[in-house]
C-alpha cells in the first residue's frame, strides 16, 4: 500500500522556446552593419557626379549625372527597411532571451515545488502507516470524528491537490510566456512585411484592410499628412467603414423594430402607434424615410390577431412566412418592400449575394479560421459578422421572418460591436490628433497653394516680359 | 560646351563599380538573413517574415548592383569613345609625313 501512495509528485516538463538569441543578435549586427554600407553607398553615389562636374561636361556627363542620382535615390530607399528590419529582429532577440530565462526559471520552480510536494507526501505518507499500524481505538457510533489515519489520508488528498494546482499554475504562466512570444513573433512578421510596397498583401491580411493600407499610405505622401500616418490610417478606416456601420445600424434598427412588434404588439395588425414613442418619432422622420419604408415587413410579419403576444415565436414566424409570401407582389411591384429593407437590400437579391460573397471572400483569405482568429483576433470575429450580416439581410430579403430578422440584428450587433473594438486605437486616435492633422494638412495645401501662385506670377511676368519689347 | 578629361571618367566608372560591390555584399546579408530556420530565428513567424523581406529587398540591392554596374559600364564606354574621337581628331590634325625619294630598285626584281 505504501508503495502505491509513495509515489512522488511530477513535476511539469515545460518547454523552451526554441531558438538561438545569439545568432539573432548576429543577424541584427549584419542587417545594421548593411544599413550602414548601403546609407553610405547612397552618399557616395550622390557625391560621385560633384567629382566630374568640372572635367567632364556636355550631354553625356549630364546624362551620367541624372542616372547616377536616380540610383542615389532608388538606394536611399533601402536604408529605412534595413532599419526597421534589425531594430524589429532585435526586439526579437530581447524577447526570445527574456523568456528563455523565464521558462527556466519556471522549470526550476515547477522542480521545487514537486520535491517539496514529494517530501510533504512521503512524510504523510509515513504518519498513515504509523496510524494504521497502532491499535484500533473503538469509534462511537454517532458525532465520532473519523480517525486518524482517515485524517491523514484526506491530508493527502489536499496537498496532492494542492501540489497539481502549484504545477498547473507554473504551466499557466509558462503558457503566458509563450503567448507572448507568440503575439510578438507575429508582430515582427508583420513589421518586416510593411517594409515592403502596400501592393504585397500581409499575412492573413483581409482583402479590406489592405486596400485601407493601400490608401493610408499614399495619402501619407501628401504634405501635410506626412507627419500623421497613424491619423491617416485611422482617418481612412472611418470613412471606409463609416457607411458600412450606418447601413448595419439602420438594418439592425429595423429589424429591430420587427421583431418587437412580433413579439409584444397586440391587435389584428401592426400599427405604428403600437410602438414606443421614441421608435415612433424616428420612424416618421422624413429622411429615415428611404431606409425604412412604412413597415411594410412588419405588417407582413403582424398578420396574427390578438393572441399574437403569447404566439410562440415559431408560429410568427410560420404566419409572418406566408404573409411575406404575399409580399412578393410589392416586390414585384417593386416599391415598399425595397423602401424597407434599407441600403444593402435596396441594391436587391443580387446586391445583397455579391455583398455576402465579397465578404465571405474577405474572410477565406485570411486562411485557417483558428488561426486566423488567434492572430487577427477582433478583426476576424468582425469580418466573420459582416458575412453574416450580409447573407442574412439577403436572406430576410427573400424571406422575411423573425429569424432572419433576429440574425440580422445579432450579426449586425456583432459586426459593428467588433470593428469598434478592433479599431477602438484609431477611434482614439482619431480623436486626439485628427484636429492637428487637419490643421496640418490645411497649412501645407496653403503653402503648395502659394508656391503655385508664385510659380504663376514669375511666369506670367516671364511672359509679360516676352511681349513688352521695351521690357 | 564639351569638355573632358580622361581620368573624370575612369574615376566615375571605378566609384561606380564599388559602390556596386558594397550593394551586392549588402544583398548577400539580406539573402543570408531570409534563409534562418525557425530552429535559429525561435519562431516559424519571424523565419517567414525574414524570408519574406528578402524575398523583396535581396532583388531589389541586386538589381541596384548590376545598375551601377551597368552604369560603370557606359560611363568607361564614354570614355574611351572620347578617347577614340581624341586620338581621331588628333590624327586628323596632324601634318601628313614628307614624302621621301623613290627607294632604289631592288636588283633582280623586273620594273
Amino acid at each position: 500500500m505504501s508503495g502505491l501512495l509513495d509515489t512522488p509528485v511530477a513535476a511539469s516538463r515545460l518547454t523552451v522556446p526554441p531558438g538561438d538569441p545569439a545568432a539573432v543578435r548576429a543577424l541584427v549586427a549584419a542587417l545594421r552593419s548593411a544599413r550602414d554600407e548601403v546609407g553610405g553607398t547612397a552618399g557616395a553615389l550622390g557625391a560621385l557626379p560633384h567629382a566630374w562636374q568640372v572635367p567632364w561636361q556636355g550631354v553625356a556627363a549630364t546624362a551620367a549625372q541624372e542616372a547616377v542620382h536616380g540610383l542615389a535615390a532608388a538606394v536611399r530607399t533601402v536604408v529605412h527597411p534595413l532599419d526597421v528590419g534589425a531594430a524589429a529582429l532585435d526586439r526579437w532577440a530581447t524577447a526570445l532571451e527574456v523568456a528563455r530565462v523565464e521558462i527556466g526559471r519556471l522549470q526550476r520552480h515547477a522542480d521545487d515545488l514537486a520535491a517539496d510536494a514529494s517530501r510533504r507526501r512521503t512524510a504523510l505518507v509515513r504518519e498513515i502507516e504509523a496510524a494504521q499500524a497502532a491499535p484500533v481505538t473503538p469509534q462511537p457510533l454517532l458525532g465520532g470524528s473519523p480517525g486518524q489515519a482517515e485524517t491523514l489520508r484526506m491530508r493527502l488528498d489536499v496537498l496532492d491537490v494542492e501540489a497539481a494546482g502549484d504545477q498547473h499554475d507554473v504551466r499557466r504562466r509558462a503558457g503566458a510566456v509563450t503567448a507572448r512570444l507568440d503575439d510578438l513573433a507575429l508582430d515582427v512578421r508583420r513589421t518586416l512585411e510593411q517594409t515592403r510596397p502596400p501592393v504585397y498583401r500581409g499575412h492573413r491580411e483581409s482583402f479590406s484592410d489592405w486596400r485601407q493600407r493601400a490608401i493610408s499610405e499614399a495619402l501619407s505622401q501628401v504634405p501635410g499628412l506626412a507627419e500623421h500616418p497613424e491619423t491617416v490610417a485611422a482617418a481612412v478606416w472611418a470613412f471606409m467603414t463609416a457607411p458600412q456601420l450606418a447601413s448595419v445600424g439602420v438594418g439592425v434598427f429595423s429589424k429591430a423594430k420587427q421583431l418587437y412588434a412580433v413579439r409584444f404588439v397586440t391587435g389584428s395588425t401592426f400599427t405604428a402607434r403600437s410602438m414606443p414613442l421614441g421608435l415612433r418619432a424616428a420612424a416618421r422622420l422624413p429622411w429615415l424615410e428611404p431606409f425604412l419604408g412604412k413597415g411594410a415587413i412588419g405588417e407582413s410579419l403582424l398578420v396574427g390577431n390578438a393572441a399574437s403576444r403569447s404566439m410562440p415565436l415559431w408560429t410568427a414566424a410560420a404566419r409572418g412566412w406566408e404573409a411575406a409570401s404575399l409580399e412578393t407582389g410589392l416586390l414585384a411591384r417593386g416599391s415598399t418592400l425595397v423602401q424597407g429593407v434599407g441600403v444593402l437590400r435596396a441594391t436587391g437579391v443580387v446586391g445583397g449575394v455579391v455583398s455576402t460573397g465579397v465578404s465571405l471572400a474577405n474572410v477565406v483569405a485570411q486562411g485557417n479560421p483558428v488561426d486566423a482568429f488567434k492572430e487577427n483576433g477582433a478583426g476576424y470575429v468582425a469580418d466573420l459578422a459582416e458575412v453574416g450580416f450580409n447573407a442574412s439581410s439577403t436572406a430576410c430579403l427573400l424571406a422575411p421572418n423573425p429569424v432572419t430578422a433576429g440574425a440580422v440584428v445579432v450579426t449586425g450587433v456583432v459586426w459593428a460591436g467588433a470593428e469598434l473594438v478592433d479599431h477602438w486605437d484609431d477611434v482614439t486616435q482619431l480623436a486626439s490628433d485628427g484636429l492637428d492633422t487637419v490643421a496640418d494638412a490645411a497649412d501645407a495645401a496653403v503653402d503648395v497653394a502659394q508656391a503655385a501662385g508664385e510659380t504663376a506670377v514669375a511666369g506670367a511676368k516671364k511672359v509679360g516680359g516676352w511681349l513688352n519689347p521695351f521690357d | 560646351m564639351v569638355r573632358w578629361e580622361s581620368t573624370a571618367t575612369q574615376t566615375a566608372g571605378a566609384g561606380l563599380r564599388e559602390q556596386g560591390q558594397v550593394l551586392a555584399g549588402a544583398a548577400g546579408v539580406v539573402a543570408a538573413a531570409g534563409r534562418t530556420p525557425p530552429g535559429t530565428s525561435g519562431h516559424a513567424h519571424v523565419s517567414a517574415g525574414l524570408s519574406e523581406f528578402a524575398a523583396y529587398w535581396e532583388p531589389f540591392l541586386v538589381t541596384t548592383a548590376q545598375a551601377a554596374d551597368v552604369l560603370a559600364q557606359h560611363v568607361v564606354g564614354a570614355g574611351e569613345a572620347f578617347a577614340a574621337l581624341d586620338a581621331s581628331l588628333a590624327g586628323a590634325a596632324a601634318p601628313p609625313a614628307p614624302a621621301g625619294p623613290p627607294a632604289p630598285p631592288v636588283a633582280g626584281t623586273p620594273g
